[in-house]
C-alpha cells in the first residue's frame, strides 16, 4: 500500500531540553549521529521520491509534516527553500496538505509570513497551564518555555487559517481540568493529548493503574458538559471508531500505517515513536538517494503495521474495544523477547477510558441475536431471522442516501424527502426499501451515479404517501423512473416535472409519455416485484431483459408459482426466510450459450436475478442459491467474519476463472451448502436426473472449501464461529449414501473442475 | 440471566441503527462509520488530517 504522509525531519536538534522528549530521552540515539539540519540536496531528493510516489500510484492526496527535533532551527532561509520546492514539486500532481509542527519557542511574524504564503498550517506543543507546561518543556538551563510559546500561539490566534491545533503530551500529575481549560482557552481548531512514550521495558510513571484513563475521563466529562467545542483529536476518533468511521490518529483504530519519515541524512524510517522501543528501531537501511518510496514500503516493519487486527496479538484480537483502540501506538507495545506482539503498556487504561467513552456516548447500535445468528450460520434461518437483517438494510440506505446528499449542493429532492420523512415515514421506509435504492446510492458515492435520481425516490415516496408535490425528475437510461411504482418512457427528455396529489400522478410537461407499471409475481403467501422497468438492476454482472410483453410475465408467472409451490413442499427450510427476504425478481436475458443464469448483488437486499429458467425446479434452486447470497451479504454489513486485511486466494470450484478472496469463498460455500442441501432431496425426488451426481459434487467441494476457510488463519472468531454453523449442518450429509457411479461421476466433474481452473489461469 | 449469558445471547455490531433517526439527522460519524462498511475502498482518503501522532 502506497505512502500518504510524509514526515520531514528538517531539523534533527531542539531548542527546548523537555525531559519526556522521543527523540533525545529514549532508547533510539541516532540523532547524535545525524547532521543537525536536512541539507538542501536532501531535501530535493525527498520531494523527488514524494513526487514519483505520489505519480505511480495515481494518489489524489498527502500530508507533509515538517517535524524535528525543532523544525523552525532550520531557519526562515531553508525552511522557505524546503517548502517553495515542496509546493513546485507536488502541487501540480496532488493536494497537499502542508503542516509544521513547532514547540513555538522561534515562531515570529516572518515565519508565519512564510507559512502564510505557501498555505502551511501550524500546530504547537503546549503542555496546558503554566504549572503544567513548566513541569517538562523547559530549556536545557531550567527556564520556562511558557511565555513564549504563549506569545506564538496567540501570533497564530490573528491568523486562524494557519492555526493547526495544540498537542499536549499528558502527565497525570496535572490537574486535568486546568490543563484543559487552559488549551481550550486559546480556542485551537484541534486539541490532543498524547500518551507518554513508554514500553513494557520501561513502563510509565503511574500512582493507580488506570491513572492516565482517569485523567482523560476528567477531561471528556468537561469536554463533554462544555458541548465539544474544542475537538480533541482522541475523544473524536474513540467515537467515530466505535461507529465504524476511521480513526484521525495513528494511535487509536485497526487503519494500516501509510506512514513515513525522512531524516536530516535523508534516511527513511518507520513510525517516529519506535525510538523509545530499542536503538535503531525505527530504522529501515533505506535512503532518498538510491532508494525510491516502494522499496520502503516493502520493508517487513511496514508491513507489519499494515496488518490491522490480523497484525495484533491474540489478546487484542479478542478485546471488545480492539476497533478503537488498534492495540494502541504501536511503539508502547514494545516488550523485550515478545517485541511488538503484546497489548499497549497503557492496555488498561485504553480499556477503560473507551469503554466508558462509549457507554456515555451509546447511540443504539444493531445487533443479531445469538439464535438468529446460529440459524443462519447453519445455512438457514426463518423470517424473524431474515426480518433483523432487514431492519438493518434499512439503516444502511438511510446512512447511503445521507452520504449521497452530503456530497452533493442541496438539492429539491433531499428537501423534499426529508420533508416526507418527518411528516410520512412509511411512505419514505416502503420507498427506501426497494432493493435498487442503495445501488444507485453506491454509484453516486463512487462517482458513477446520477444525483439528480434523489428526486425520482423523493417523488415516488410523495406518490405513496398522497402527498402534494412538484419535482423535477431525471431520466436514467432512457427512463422517468419513480421506485416501486414503474417508469415513464422518457424518449429524449432528461427531465420532467412530476406533479402529484392524492397518490395520482403524471408528467406535466410530457402528458404523453408512456407508463410502464411494476407488476407482481404472486404465489401461495408469497408477493414479490418482477422488476424490469428500474435502470439501477443492470448490476447483476448479466445483461437485463428489457419490459417484459404481457406473455414473457405471464410465463414468469407461471413458473414462479410452480417453483414456490416446489420449495414450501420439498425445502421448508429456505421457505420461511424467502418469504421474509425476497422482495423481487429482476428476469436477464436467456445466457448466449444456453443453460442458467443468475446472480444476487450485494447492493439490492431483497432482489434477485434471474435469465428465464428451464423449469420451475431451476427456478426453485436459483432462488434458494442467490437468496443465500443476499442473506450472508446482510450479515458482513454488520459484522466482520473475515479479517479485511486478509490478502489469501482460493481456488473455487463453482468460479473456475480466478482464485477468490476469503469473503468471496465464504459466500460460494454458504450458497452450495444451500445447493447441496437443493440435491440431497431432489435426488429422491426424480431418480434419473443429475440429483445424485450433483448432491454428491457440492457436498465434496463445499467440505473441501470449508476446510480451506478453517485452515486460511483470516477468519475472525465470529468468522470462524459461523463456519463451524455450516459444517455442523454439512457434516451428517457427508455420510448419505450415494451410488458408486454418482460418486465416480462426481470426481470425475470436481477433478475436471480443477484442470478448467488450472488452465484459465495459466 | 447473568451478565453473561446476556451478552451472548446477542452479537453486536457497531452500526449504528438509524431507523428512527430523521435523515436531516444522521450525523456524519454514523454516516461515514456505515459508508465504509459498505464502501471501504471510497473512505481510504477521506480522512481529510495527517494521522501522525506527534504532529496536529
Ligand atoms: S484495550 Fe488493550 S487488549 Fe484491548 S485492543 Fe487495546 S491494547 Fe489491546
Amino acid at each position: 500500500m502506497p505512502f500518504r504522509q510524509f514526515v520531514l525531519k528538517v531539523h534533527s536538534r531542539c531548542d527546548l531540553a523537555c525531559d519526556h522528549c522521543y527523540v533525545y530521552e529514549h532508547a533510539d540515539q541516532s540523532w547524535r549521529s545525524r547532521p543537525a539540519v536536512m541539507s538542501d540536496e536532501t531535501a530535493a531528493w525527498a520531494v523527488t521520491r514524494i513526487a514519483e510516489h505520489v505519480k505511480s500510484h495515481g494518489l489524489a492526496q498527502v500530508h507533509v509534516v515538517l517535524h524535528g527535533g525543532e523544525p523552525l532551527l532550520a531557519g526562515h532561509g531553508r525552511l522557505g527553500r524546503l517548502i517553495a520546492e515542496l509546493r513546485g514539486g507536488l502541487g501540480g500532481l496532488c493536494a497537499l496538505d502542508l503542516r509544521v509542527h513547532t514547540n513555538g519557542v522561534l515562531l515570529d511574524e516572518r515565519f508565519l509570513d512564510l507559512f502564510e504564503e505557501h498555505d502551511v498550517r501550524v500546530g504547537v506543543s503546549l503542555d496546558g497551564d503554566r504549572a503544567a507546561n513548566d513541569r517538562h518543556r523547559r530549556y536545557a538551563d531550567g527556564r520556562s518555555s511558557y511565555d513564549r510559546v504563549i506569545r506564538a500561539v496567540e501570533r497564530l490566534r490573528r491568523r486562524p487559517q494557519l492555526y493547526a491545533g495544540l498537542l499536549c503530551t499528558i502527565d497525570v500529575a496535572n490537574d486535568p481540568g486546568a490543563v484543559y481549560r487552559a488549551l481550550a482557552a486559546l480556542e485551537p481548531p484541534r486539541v490532543d493529548f498524547l500518551l507518554p512514550h513508554a514500553t513494557w521495558d520501561s513502563p510509565p510513571s503511574r500512582p493507580t493503574p488506570t491513572a492516565y484513563a482517569d485523567w482523560l475521563i476528567e477531561i471528556f466529562e468537561i469536554w463533554s458538559a462544555e458541548g465539544r467545542v474544542v475537538p480533541v483529536r482522541m475523544f473524536e476518533s474513540i467515537l467515530r471508531t466505535s461507529r465504524g468511521a476511521p480513526s484521525l490518529t495513528e494511535s487509536l483504530g485497526l487503519e494500516p500505517a501509510d506512514l513515513v519519515v525522512i531524516e536530516t541524512d535523508g534516511t527513511y524510517e518507520q513510525a517516529d515513536s519506535l525510538k523509545v522501543a530499542y536503538e535503531g528501531a525505527p530504522a529501515t537501511g533505506l535512503e532518498v538517494f538510491h532508494h525510491d518510496l516502494d522499496a520502503v514500503a516493502r520493508h517487513t516493519g511496514v508491513l507489519a503495521r499494515q496488518q490491522g487486527l490480523g497484525g495484533l496479538c491474540a489478546t487484542c484480537r479478542a478485546c471488545p474495544v480492539v476497533d478503537s483502540c488498534g492495540g494502541g501506538l504501536y511503539a508502547h507495545r514494545y516488550r523485550t523477547g515478545s517485541g511488538f506482539a503484546n497489548p499497549s503498556v497503557y492496555s488498561a487504561d485504553l480499556f477503560k477510558l473507551i469503554t466508558y467513552i462509549r457507554r456515555r456516548t451509546a447511540m443504539p447500535t444493531h445487533s443479531v441475536p445469538a439464535a438468529t445468528m446460529d440459524a443462519l450460520s447453519a445455512g438457514f434461518g426463518d423470517q424473524e431471522d431474515v426480518r433483523c437483517l432487514a431492519a438493518a438494510q434499512r439503516t444502511m440506505r438511510r446512512a447511503l442516501l445521507a452520504g449521497v446528499n452530503a456530497h452533493e449542493t442541496p438539492t429539491a429532492g433531499w428537501e423534499l424527502l426529508t420533508r416526507l420523512d418527518d411528516e410520512h415515514r412509511d411512505a419514505v421506509d416502503a420507498v427506501l426499501d426497494h432493493p435498487y435504492v442503495r445501488e444507485w446510492a453506491v454509484r453516486c458515492l463512487r462517482q458513477g451515479g446520477d444525483a439528480g435520481y434523489l428526486a425520482n425516490i423523493a417523488g415516488a415516496a410523495a406518490v405513496r404517501a398522497g402527498a402534494v408535490a412538484e419535482i423535477a425528475i431525471t431520466a436514467v437510461d432512457g427512463v422517468f423512473h419513480l421506485p416501486t411504482l414503474g417508469a415513464f418512457e422518457a424518449g429524449s427528455a432528461t427531465t420532467a416535472r412530476l406533479v402529484a396529489e392524492g397518490g395520482r400522478f403524471s408528467l406535466e410537461d410530457l402528458p404523453g409519455a408512456v407508463w410502464h407499471p411494476l407488476r407482481r409475481l404472486t404465489a401461495e403467501g408469497l408477493s414479490v416485484v418482477l422488476e424490469d422497468t428500474d435502470p439501477h438492476r443492470r448490476c447483476h454482472g448479466h445483461p437485463v431483459a428489457g419490459r417484459l410483453t404481457e406473455e414473457e410475465a405471464a410465463a414468469w408467472q407461471r413458473v414462479f408459482a410452480e417453483a414456490w409451490a416446489l420449495i414450501e413442499s420439498d425445502h421448508p427450510a429456505y421457505a420461511s426466510g424467502l418469504r421474509a427476504g425476497l422482495t423481487t425478481l429482476v428476469p436477464l436475458d436467456p445466457p448466449a450459450g444456453g443453460g442458467s443464469a443468475s446472480s444476487a448483488a450485494r447492493n439490492a437486499f431483497g432482489a434477485v436475478a434471474v435469465a428465464p429458467p428451464a423449469d420451475p425446479a431451476t427456478l426453485a434452486l436459483l432462488l434458494v442459491h442467490e437468496f443465500q447470497h443476499v442473506k450472508l451479504g446482510a450479515v458482513l454489513d454488520l459484522v466482520d467474519l473475515c479479517d479485511p486485511t486478509h490478502t489469501g486466494l482460493y481456488y473455487a470450484p463453482w468460479r473456475r476463472e480466478s482464485p477468490r478472496p476469503l469473503e468471496a469463498l465464504l459466500q460460494g460455500v454458504y450458497a452450495h451448502l444451500a445447493v447441496t442441501d437443493f440435491w440431497r432431496v431432489r435426488r429422491h425426488r426424480s431418480e434419473d436426473g443429475p440429483g445424485e451426481v450433483q448432491f454428491a459434487l457440492w457436498r465434496e467441494q463445499t467440505a473441501r472449501a470449508i476446510g480451506d476457510l478453517d485452515g486460511s488463519g483470516g477468519l475472525t472468531p465470529l468468522g470462524a464461529r459461523f463456519v463451524s454453523g455450516i459444517r455442523r449442518t454439512l457434516e451428517p450429509w457427508l455420510d448419505e449414501p450415494v451410488s458408486g457411479q454418482a460418486a465416480a461421476a462426481a470426481a470425475e466433474l470436481a477433478e475436471r473442475y480443477r484442470a478448467e481452473s488450472a488452465a484459465l489461469r495459466r | 440471566m447473568n451478565i453473561t449469558d446476556e451478552k451472548q445471547s446477542e452479537v453486536p455490531s457497531n452500526v449504528t441503527d438509524l431507523r428512527d433517526i430523521p435523515l436531516s439527522h444522521v450525523s456524519d460519524i454514523d454516516r461515514e462509520g456505515i459508508i465504509r462498511r459498505v464502501l471501504p475502498e471510497t473512505l481510504v482518503e477521506r480522512v481529510p488530517v495527517a494521522r501522525f501522532n506527534s504532529s496536529i
